[in-house]
């Protein structure tokens, strides 16, 4: 059965056309995901269907009976309205009857005439059954589990709305709308500000839902998970595609490729028949130039595909950092620390000697970071920090050069400040973070703190790196930026635009390792597709916080996972995450444990299986360092051993010079000769090796 | 049928189902004495099976004025033993218990129920207890279909009658969400007559039952079976003959 139907609706605002002669069927049970680039009417679609807006043109019609609920991509509450007031305003009829059936009964208790009682009986009898119609003895238990999933804690109820954050506005509203009996959903971005955990309990509960939903989202692997159909927003138009997001990609790529041929023979066939009526317009087959004329008129014309232009971008690094990008030590992070005063922009690469007592002590490198001169950065001695500000405990981990990591967790467990520790804008609680040798570092922060509001696109540009106008537009322009868009100010840019502003500040830095907290918040579909391809063919490492599955799948070769106040390394993707999750799972089911919550870690600090390596490649190559770290370890104990065999000899040339023995004094200088070469040998041997090993040998240089 | 993406649940029948279901013609339609028959000899269990009736309404249980819902009482009963529990106290109480009931009481009764004792089939409660049940077991027995409710007749002041009802063969009927009704209608072991008897009670009170809002053809549906056992198509007409 339709629930809606669309039929020739056109909106536009001004003189600026939105869509045209959009038409849509949607049925019973539909999951539908809308798609298509920032600005293109997709929200204004939702609206319309909806019935909060009204279309230029065109027609709505709803299925007799059919109850719409919308979900807009910012909700707004009534003043002073507390969370359970909200959400139980999702049952107002049953909390009618509950009020009318109270009555009824205290009228009951009160007696009367057999008549009276008989009528007051009837009607409780009435209510009663309705309310249980309505679902009046189970709403309880389902404001429950609602409101678990969506990890809303019920000691929230009482609160009054205004004082949630975003995320947990989100959620009410959603929990709101869920619980509501609604035939047709109609949600507009629903994961934005939700964690994973909450983004994967919606997407269960969408699948199984019994209303039709139509979301917005640029959330790839949630439309992944959820749609069955794809409606695309392009140019004004609607186009529906049958399949998630996955396949609508594949079948808009073979249509689009499609299309390009047709239009490429066409345009052949318009020039070949054009060319005969120039040559024979006059002539004796003029008549048949004339046919073919008509012909040429009469034919319907193939428009040239037009796909939204890619960002052309590529990040690529000219420096190349040691083996050994980050690491940490006994690292604990915590909310309300101070900043950095020394803010890190470049490792440094000059000798320097530790601190002493100073509050921000630069050491030289522990022995694993030997080969140059790294930056680090450690809390000072002797602060106490208070238990409640600590977010997690870092188990030591490191990331090689060529690694890929994706932090994940649910909001508010630390992932922004670990982030933040790394680049050295807030100090460690606890314990040190060192950055390698030869590592520079771009930071791209969630909410593009590094660009200046009063700025201009170009000016932004052109304070990071020396270009002239037309280069600085032409840079820009692969970001998407063309015509006056570059004159906007930085405070008057969309999200998205931001976004592409702050990934080209941070493209023109030739940084070797990238930290990205959330890059693709804000970006539409098109824009993540890009700046996956663009960080999947960057040659340095990166260290990222996303809810991005799509993205993570796409580019993690390690998956971090924060949360319960500890932080635990998978090796491998996305997939692999999700398996070691499950497997983690199923072992505390059998051991009898309760389920953790999606997103949980096994316990406190346990790094399980951080370092072992994503690729077969990585692991040859490690095994490879392995062997020369050996190898580096016996020459070291060889170099000891030969500085005290040379030691001994001293003391014994001393004691038969003073004895007078030239025969022993003889033998004992041909000794002291051998060891001596053999100990510049095996200094000379280490000094190569260790060379290899710690990448002293920097490309570019 | 499945939709696309959704798995079919594999149908696998036992030996004993498959030899019975043979018996059936599930071609024609069959008038309701064949059908009684018939479901004797369709039994695949060991045990006395219940006989059930389910019937597909024409009504659309969503809308207020479309919902099916009362009860009958079955001349020749259920063939089940039925415990009922009585909310009530002084006169009543003494009725009640008269009259049967296994359970009698007023508060400590709700607080037993309260604390998870549910070991009984039906409620029936006296007027004046219904602001207390209705209060603090509306949670309890509200989901299991256990609250005393005046429609029902489970909320009276003859308390008496209604247990000797309910003992002796009350049921209730009630469409579910997709307008479906399915109803005991006694046991494999009761005689064609004493089915036939019980059979026609309930057609009779379900097409009384009929709410003004239904349109078009009221009963659709009307199949036989026993528990676990192959269903009978009956003949409409046939069956409709039986509630005049």
């Amino acid at each position: 059965m339709a629930l809606a139907t669309g039929a020739g609706l056109a909106k536009g605002f001004g003189a600026e056309r939105v869509f045209e002669d959009v038409s849509f069927e949607i049925q019973d049970r539909d999951r539908i995901a809308l798609v298509g680039v920032n600005g293109s009417g997709k929200s204004t679609l939702l609206r319309i269907i909806a019935g909060l807006e009204r279309p230029d043109r065109g027609t709505v019609g709803l299925a007799g009976g059919v109850r719409v609920g919308y979900l807009p991509q910012e909700v707004t509450f009534p003043a002073g309205q507390t969370l359970q007031e909200y959400v139980l305003g999702a049952f107002q009829r049953l909390l009618e009857i509950e009020n009318e059936l109270r009555a009824v009964e205290a009228a009951l208790s009160a007696g009367g005439t057999a008549g009276a009682v008989d009528a007051l009986l009837e009607r409780h009898g009435r209510l009663s059954h309705e309310y249980e119609d309505k679902g009046g003895y189970s709403y309880h238990n389902r404001v429950r589990e609602v409101l678990a999933g969506l990890e809303i804690g019920e000691e929230r109820l009482e609160q009054v709305l205004e004082s949630f954050s975003g995320g947990q506005r989100t959620r009410a509203a959603l929990a709101r709308l869920l619980l509501s009996e609604y035939d047709l959903l109609l949600m507009d971005e629903p994961t934005n500000h939700l964690d994973l955990s909450a983004t994967e309990w919606l997407e269960a509960f969408l699948v199984q839902a019994r209303p039709a939903v139509v979301v917005v989202s640029h959330d790839r692997y949630f439309l992944d998970k959820v749609a069955a159909v794809t409606w695309e927003m392009s140019e004004g138009r609607l186009e529906s595609y049958s399949g998630n997001y996955t396949k609508f990609a594949a079948q808009k790529a073979e249509r689009l490729a499609r299309q390009e041929k047709e239009y490429e023979a066409q345009q052949e066939h318009i020039t070949r028949t054009e060319d005969f009526i120039r040559r024979y317009r006059a002539g004796q087959r003029a008549r048949q130039a004339r046919g073919r004329q008509k012909l040429l008129d009469r034919l319907e014309r193939v428009s040239r595909p037009r796909d939204r232009a890619p960002m052309r971008v590529q990040i690529q690094s000219t420096l190349r950092a040691g083996d050994t990008v980050l690491a940490t030590e006994d690292l604990i992070v915590a909310a309300g620390m101070p900043a950095t005063p020394q803010r890190h922009t470049v490792a440094e690469q000059g000798d320097e000697a530790p601190s002493s007592g100073g509050a921000h002590a630069r050491s030289t490198a522990p022995s694993r970071l030997s080969s140059g001169q790294p930056v680090v950065y450690a809390a000072p001695r002797g602060r106490a920090v208070p238990p409640q500000s600590v977010l997690f405990r870092c188990p030591d981990v490191e990331i090689r050069r060529g690694d890929r990591v994706a932090i994940v967790g649910p909001n508010g467990t630390g992932k922004t400040t670990f982030l933040r520790v790394v680049t050295g804008e807030v100090e460690p609680a606890e314990g040190r973070v060192y950055l390698g040798y030869g590592v520079q570092l771009a930071y791209y922060a969630q909410a593009h703190e590094q660009l200046h509001p009063e700025r201009t696109a170009l000016g932004e540009i052109q304070a990071t790196k020396p270009l002239n106008d037309q280069e600085a537009r032409t840079y820009l322009g692969q970001f998407l930026f063309s015509g006056d868009d570059v004159f906007k100010r930085v405070s008057s840019l969309s999200g998205g635009e931001r976004s592409r502003l702050a990934l080209a500040k941070m493209a023109l830095g030739n940084a070797n390792f990238l930290v990205l907290d959330e890059p693709t918040n804000h970006l539409d579909i098109y824009a993540r597709a890009a700046l996956e391809d663009v960080l999947s063919s960057y040659n340095g490492t990166i260290l990222f916080v996303s809810h991005d599955r799509y993205l993570i799948d796409a580019l993690a070769t390690h998956v971090w996972e924060v949360s319960d106040g500890g932080l635990t390394g998978h090796a491998g993707g996305w997939a692999d995450y999700l398996v070691a999750r499950e497997r983690r799972q199923a072992a505390r089911r059998q051991a009898g444990l309760p389920p953790r919550p999606a997103g949980a870690a096994p316990a406190e600090g346990q790094l399980s299986d951080a370092r072992p390596g994503a690729s077969q490649e990585t692991r040859r190559g490690a095994k490879a360092l392995a062997a020369r770290r050996e190898a580096l370890a016996r020459l070291e104990a060889e170099i000891g051993a030969c500085g005290e065999r040379l030691r001994i000899l001293d003391a014994q040339l001393a004691a038969a010079s003073a004895a007078g023995d030239a025969a022993q004094i003889a033998d004992l200088g041909n000794q002291h000769v051998a060891a001596t070469e053999a100990l510049a040998r095996h200094e000379e041997q280490w000094l190569a090796l260790s060379e290899t090993v710690e990448g002293v040998a920097v490309a570019g240089d | 049928m499945a939709l696309p993406g959704e798995q079919t649940m594999a149908r696998k029948r036992g030996k004993k189902y498959l030899e019975v279901a043979k018996l059936i013609d599930r071609a024609r339609a069959y008038r309701p004495d064949e059908a009684l028959k018939l479901v004797k000899e369709t039994s695949p269990t060991r045990f006395d099976a219940t006989v059930e009736a389910h019937m597909r309404l024409g009504i659309d249980p969503r809308h207020a004025d479309q919902q099916v819902r009362g009860t009958v009482v079955l001349p020749a009963g259920t063939g089940r033993q039925v415990r009922v529990v009585a909310f009530a106290q002084g006169d009543q109480a003494r009725a009640a218990e008269a009259a049967g009931a296994d359970r009698v009481g007023a508060e400590e009764l709700v607080n037993e129920i309260q604390g998870g004792w549910l070991d009984f089939d039906a409620a029936v409660a006296a007027p004046d207890m219904v602001p207390l049940i209705s209060r603090t077991l509306g949670r309890v027995l509200g989901p299991r279909g256990l609250m005393p409710n005046a429609r029902t007749g489970t909320v009276t002041p003859d308390l008496g009658r209604a247990i000797r009802e309910i003992k002796g063969g009350r049921v209730e009927f009630r469409a579910d969400r997709a307008g479906l009704l399915h109803v005991p209608i006694g046991k494999v072991s009761f005689n064609e007559q004493q089915l036939m008897d019980n059979f026609r009670a309930l057609v009779s009170a379900v097409v009384a039952a009929r709410p003004s809002g239904a349109k078009g053809q009221y009963v659709q549906t009307v199949t036989l079976a026993s528990t676990m056992g192959p269903g009978i198509p009956l003949d409409l007409p046939a069956t409709n003959t039986l509630a005049a």
